[in-house]
């Protein structure tokens, strides 16, 4: 499959707490993985696994400390070695690139009717003209399911549902025609009753062209549902990557299995998870594996050295020092 | 808003004497004239009596509304302005140009006010440009730290974020997304500027640290004092500027919670608008 993205050891660091006992986070270390035309692929992890951090970096809202995120388009190519953000080459990436966001009711300003972010959109982008922007945002707002448009454009967030403000979301997002659409946790804050709805808008989006989605959230379900690849991250490092079925169903590293066992353990709720409880050490992490301290299986190597990510198979990664090749 | 009857009665208050401030001094005798027999009580002559000097106080308390509103007005208007620039600014940009304005702010804040007003207006020569400087400079700190504050927290709102994910450019988040949301916050900020400019100035000159030649509701009041009203029980010398004072003061005090409510729709759910929460009925079944 031709990529589309790729996203080179990637690595996002914060600051924390004042002088001086400032310290450094470590939400993003060594990233690297691909997205490709038309393909969905979902990052997972718990919360703090830097997951959303580095969906917002390559949609461009926070800058990285190291590595590179790369757009391979049908002509030009953009790399994002994280200079400048201004000029030409930023706003063709913001056409390209879009993003959803978790909180539809924090990701729409509250003092404009809906129609407004479809609008500027589309203006900014040079896809409607002040004579046809209101008919194109119409049109926007009705393929994301919004009947009828014009109706629902004048309307403010407040008076709208959950459901339907991610659909508008969803609408400002595509109005840009891009090419990648990153979604961050689409889902989380809606009523489980609507969920599917939103998650089959991704497979639409994904079916009406060469647009790619980099599905981001904690839901095994949603992404086993809709995902073609999935990347686990665990503390900002990827410990396994490969095609969805692969990975959920039968995954090898301890952190994806406790992943997968957690999301289908409803059945008997007292059987012991296969690793201990607690949270990632992202900031002054060790020199080993970042899950180790959880791991049952850990050893002393385990603790002092970082596994290298190892291929299980041609498409199918793991990284972890009990994994052997095939 | 306008249906709330705290709204109605306050906007016609400040209203009324906005207007009076304005047209009145066209309508009255002349403030500073001796026209009558000194602390003569209120009669048909005098509406409000006359002062020590024989002066109407009816035409002094018009008269005075003009200098003291206006003065507050452009007060107001400054210490808003320089405060939201100040704090937006600091919460926009972050990092050292924040902690320096903040720092700033926070000495300001520290300096005992009045005490400061005092001294200021005792060096520099008395008239309504010291008091609007004087004022505009201790006046600005409280607005700065409420504006950083807002922006501060709606900076960090996934709207901003999404704004730029569409292009949008930094000036045009500032001015389009975030300062409509700002729009509840400024106003109330801009009703207490009004309501701190109006006492503080009556106050100082009060004390004779303004123009005393001049004719304002503080040095009405100051003349009052001077006059020995209180002993001699002439009470028509001070109390239509107080109670001119005091029904401002309220019409602006009632606008303030009505647009507080608004920009704090937490406070509006439970408000005097309506009926808060009410507690969950409990049937027992034992009687």
């Amino acid at each position: 499959m031709t990529p589309l993205l790729t996203v080179e050891g990637l690595g996002v660091e914060f600051p924390v707490g004042n002088w001086p006992r400032r310290r450094t986070l470590r939400a993003s270390f060594d990233v690297s993985f691909s997205v490709g035309r038309g393909e969905i692929v979902a990052l997972v992890g718990e919360s703090g696994s830097g997951k959303s951090t580095i969906g917002r970096v390559i949609a461009r809202i926070l800058p990285a400390k190291a590595g590179r995120v790369t757009l391979h388009g049908p002509g030009e190519r953009d790399t994002d070695s994280f200079g400048p953000r201004a000029g030409e080459a930023s706003m063709r990436w913001r056409q390209r690139v879009q993003l959803i966001f978790q909180d539809p009711a924090a990701s729409l300003n509250p003092v404009f009717p809906v129609g407004h972010p479809v609008a500027r959109a589309l203006r900014l982008h040079g896809r409607a003209d002040p004579k046809t922007v209101d008919e194109r945002v119409a049109a926007a707002l009705e393929a994301v399911g919004l009947h009828p448009g014009a109706t629902f454009a004048t309307r403010y967030p407040h008076q709208l549902s959950g459901g339907q403000r991610q659909r508008v979301s969803i609408a400002r997002a595509l109005a840009t025609d891009p090419d990648l659409v990153i979604a961050d946790e689409p889902t989380s804050m809606l009523d489980v009753s609507i969920r599917m709805d939103i998650l089959r808008l991704f497979t639409t989006i994904r079916a009406s062209g060469t647009r790619s989605v980099l599905l981001i959230t904690h839901d095994l379900a949603s992404a086993r549902l809709v995902a073609d690849r999935v990347v686990v991250l665990y503390a900002g490092e990827v410990m396994e990557l490969g095609p969805a079925r692969a990975v959920l169903d039968a995954p090898r590293h301890p952190y994806a299995q406790l992943l997968a066992a957690a999301a289908t353990r409803s059945g008997d709720l007292r059987a012991p998870l296969p690793a201990a409880e607690g949270a990632p050490k992202v900031i002054d992490p060790g020199p080993g594996c970042p899950f180790a301290p959880r791991c049952a299986q850990a050893t002393d190597r385990c603790r002092a050295e970082r596994p290298a990510l190892t291929a299980v198979s041609p498409d199918h990664a793991v990284r972890c020092h009990l994994v052997r090749p095939e | 808003m306008i249906a709330d009857r705290r709204a109605r009665l306050g906007l016609a208050l400040v209203l009324g004497f906005v207007s009076v401030a304005l047209l009145g001094p066209l309508f009255v005798a002349d403030p500073s004239a001796y026209l009558g027999p000194p602390l003569a009580p209120p009669s048909g002559d005098f509406w409000f009596g006359t002062t020590g000097q024989g002066q109407d106080v009816f035409a002094q308390t018009v008269v005075g509304a003009r200098s003291t509103l206006l003065v507050a007005t452009i007060v107001a208007g400054l210490t808003v302005f320089i405060g939201a620039v100040l704090g937006a600014t600091a919460a926009y940009l972050g990092g050292v140009v924040d902690a320096l304005l903040s720092l700033a702010v926070n000495v300001f804040l520290v300096m005992p006010g009045l005490p400061l007003i005092v001294v200021i207006a005792a060096f520099l020569p008395p008239g309504p440009v010291t008091m609007g400087v004087v004022l505009t400079l201790t006046g600005w700190p409280w607005h700065a730290r409420v504006v950083r504050a807002q922006v501060a927290s709606l900076r960090s709102r996934d709207f901003v974020a999404a704004a730029q994910v569409s292009g949008e450019s930094t000036w045009r988040i500032v001015v389009v997304e975030l300062l409509p949301n700002l729009a509840a916050v400024l106003g109330s900020s801009f009703i207490g500027a009004l309501l701190y400019a109006v006492g503080a100035q009556v106050g100082l000159e009060f004390l004779g640290l303004g123009d005393l030649n001049a004719v304002t509701w503080g040095t009405n009041l100051y003349w009052a004092t001077n006059d020995s009203a209180l002993l001699t029980g002439s009470w028509w010398t001070f109390v239509p500027t107080g109670a001119g004072i005091a029904a401002f003061g309220f019409g602006l005090t009632l606008l303030g919670f009505v647009l507080d409510e608004r920009a704090n729709p937490r406070l509006a759910a439970r408000g005097a608008t309506g009926p808060g929460p009410q507690p969950t009925p409990v049937e027992r079944a034992d009687g």
